[in-house]
């Protein structure tokens, strides 16, 4: 079993509701943009989850890609083997990487070798902190069976965000994966992510009225 | 990467230790000195050795998790690093005081020639650590390894050049290999050079963003500032002014001192200016490789330097 996410990148608007509940659900230690124990400094704490704005050509050709970036799960995870003590792990039952604070020394080895940089060290507590999957809440079994995934796939207001195991070919993530030709970030670099993003489609082309307005007079000479 | 001052001292310190216990050792198999030179580079290569060793300490946040560090000795680098180097230290204290409390021949050459040959793989482990990360592009080349191993020698033997003045003594062969370490190092760094600004080009975040190739702008969103408190694996871009200013002084102090000491040999006091340069210009050239070194995710960052075409004319 591989859990992941999948991000369909014609849904996502770039509200930063994930990103917000993520950091709302897991709050802790340095995890706020102004934490307690020092409220008043530079707004760049901690972020597991951070939607990236990426804008691409100029006026009016211009367009914005928004891209949810947090831990990929990699199926080769290269924070795992590098961790001296083994606080970095990969669980087998279900694919998620996660670290153990109570291991980590924070060396930070693991954030230079993750090759997306969604790794965050919280100075405060001295340990590397990241996604989690949320795995506290999918496999809890005292919340109803709807309300166990992720708190950013739960507050998607697009549904931009899917859920699901990557390993079993009957699963939705799996089929949108195959059917919509999902991808990987930086497959060159060999982590292979199980956090899979579905490609934007063409823009389609703008009209304008003059054009209508001359295409209608051709038709009328 | 944010270059870190536990890094520098342990990397920088744990190859001048190597350096100069390679050189005691050698020294010792050829008879090519009086013992108390020989015990003289081993004390000095004891005490750096071990400086560099308190100072990984700080490298860790959590040091009540450092009871774990030898879990991982099967993939880890940095767990093979934590056992090679605190082995080294030991066997080079047992060489020192070997020859100062046994006095036996034969014992002191064993564990010299065991120390050499324990530092030597230490300093290929420290540099694997850094070689075998894929993510940190300007770091995942062999060359890494072998600059790692030059830097011990080059540092090692301008100590040692440096010693012979202090002691009023001279070692034959000395002076050329240093001339030789510091020929091959200069190659080395200048190939390391080339291979760090090709680094900026490997990694691209258009590749399978369904982006094009076009000009494209990551947009701060505000919650991502230098220097990235939480981000430490990326640094500031160096701007061109500060590379130039990094590496020549690098050049300036790590090869021309040293080689004016070489052209002015007979004047002991250009040894130990020649040593002294060594050792700042390593400072600088450390300092380069963790602060000039490109990860991977640095694309996404909004600072990215946009790049022109390169093969336009």
């Amino acid at each position: 079993m591989q859990l992941t996410i999948i991000t369909d990148l014609n849904k996502c608007v770039g509200c930063k509701s994930c990103q917000v509940s993520c950091k709302e659900h897991n709050t802790s230690g340095d995890f706020g943009p102004v934490p307690d124990h020092e409220p008043y400094r530079e707004v760049d704490g901690m972020w597991w989850n951070r939607v990236l704005s990426v804008e691409a050509g100029e006026y009016p050709q211009a367009s914005v890609m928004y891209l949810p970036k947090a831990c990929m799960h990699c199926y080769d995870a290269p924070c795992v083997p590098v961790c001296p003590t083994g606080a970095s792990y990969k669980r087998q039952d279900n694919g998620v990487v996660l670290i153990d604070y109570d291991s980590c020394i924070g060396c930070q080895l693991c954030m230079w070798a993750c090759p997306y940089g969604v790794r965050e060290f919280d100075e405060h507590e001295g340990v590397v902190k990241k996604c989690t999957l949320c795995i506290d809440r999918i496999e809890d079994e005292t919340l109803p069976e709807k309300d166990r995934q992720p708190a950013c796939v739960q507050s998607c207001p697009t549904h931009a965000r899917t859920f699901g195991d990557l390993d079993d070919p009957e699963s939705e993530v799996s089929k949108l994966v195959a059917q919509r030709q999902g991808f990987t970030l930086l497959p060159e670099l060999g982590a292979r992510p199980s956090v899979h993003y579905l490609p934007r489609r063409p823009m389609p082309h703008s009209v304008e009225d003059q054009e209508i307005d001359e295409v209608l007079e051709a038709n009328q000479s | 990467m944010k270059p870190t001052w536990p890094l520098l001292a342990l990397t920088l310190l744990q190859g001048l230790s190597v350096g100069l216990t390679t050189v005691a050792a050698t020294l010792l198999i050829w008879h090519l000195s009086e013992p108390s030179f020989v015990l003289a580079c081993q004390a000095a290569a004891l005490i750096t050795g071990g400086i560099g060793g308190i100072s990984s300490f700080f490298h860790m946040h959590r040091l009540s998790a450092g009871k774990y560090i030898l879990r991982r000795l099967k993939t880890s680098w940095l767990s093979r690093e934590a056992l090679s180097t605190g082995v080294y230290t030991m066997v080079v204290a047992l060489s020192v005081f070997s020859r100062l409390l046994v006095s036996a021949t034969s014992l002191w050459l064993a564990f010299s020639v065991a120390a050499a040959a324990l530092g030597i793989m230490a300093v290929y482990i420290t540099a694997m650590l850094y070689a075998t990360i894929r993510a940190m592009r300007s770091w995942h080349s062999p060359l890494t390894v072998l600059m790692f191993l030059g830097a011990a020698a080059v540092s090692g033997i301008s100590w040692a050049w440096g010693i012979t003045a202090i002691m009023h003594t001279s070692v034959p062969g000395l002076s050329t290999a240093l001339g030789i370490v510091l020929a091959i190092t200069v190659v080395l760094k200048v190939l390391q050079i080339r291979h760090f600004r090709d680094a900026d080009h490997l990694v691209m975040s258009s590749t399978g963003t369904g982006l094009s190739q076009k000009p494209y702008r990551v947009l701060d969103t505000g919650t991502t500032k230098p220097p990235y408190r939480h981000q430490t694996q990326i640094w500031p871009a160096l701007t061109l002014v500060q590379r130039i200013w990094g590496y020549g002084l690098m050049i300036v102090l790590m090869w021309g001192l040293p080689s004016a000491g070489l052209i002015f040999w007979h004047y002991s006091t250009f040894h130990i200016v020649g040593a002294m340069g060594v050792t700042l210009g390593l400072i600088f050239e450390r300092w380069m490789f963790f602060g000039d070194a490109t990860h991977s995710s640095r694309v996404w960052f909004a600072d990215e330097p946009k790049r022109a075409s390169q093969v336009v004319h």
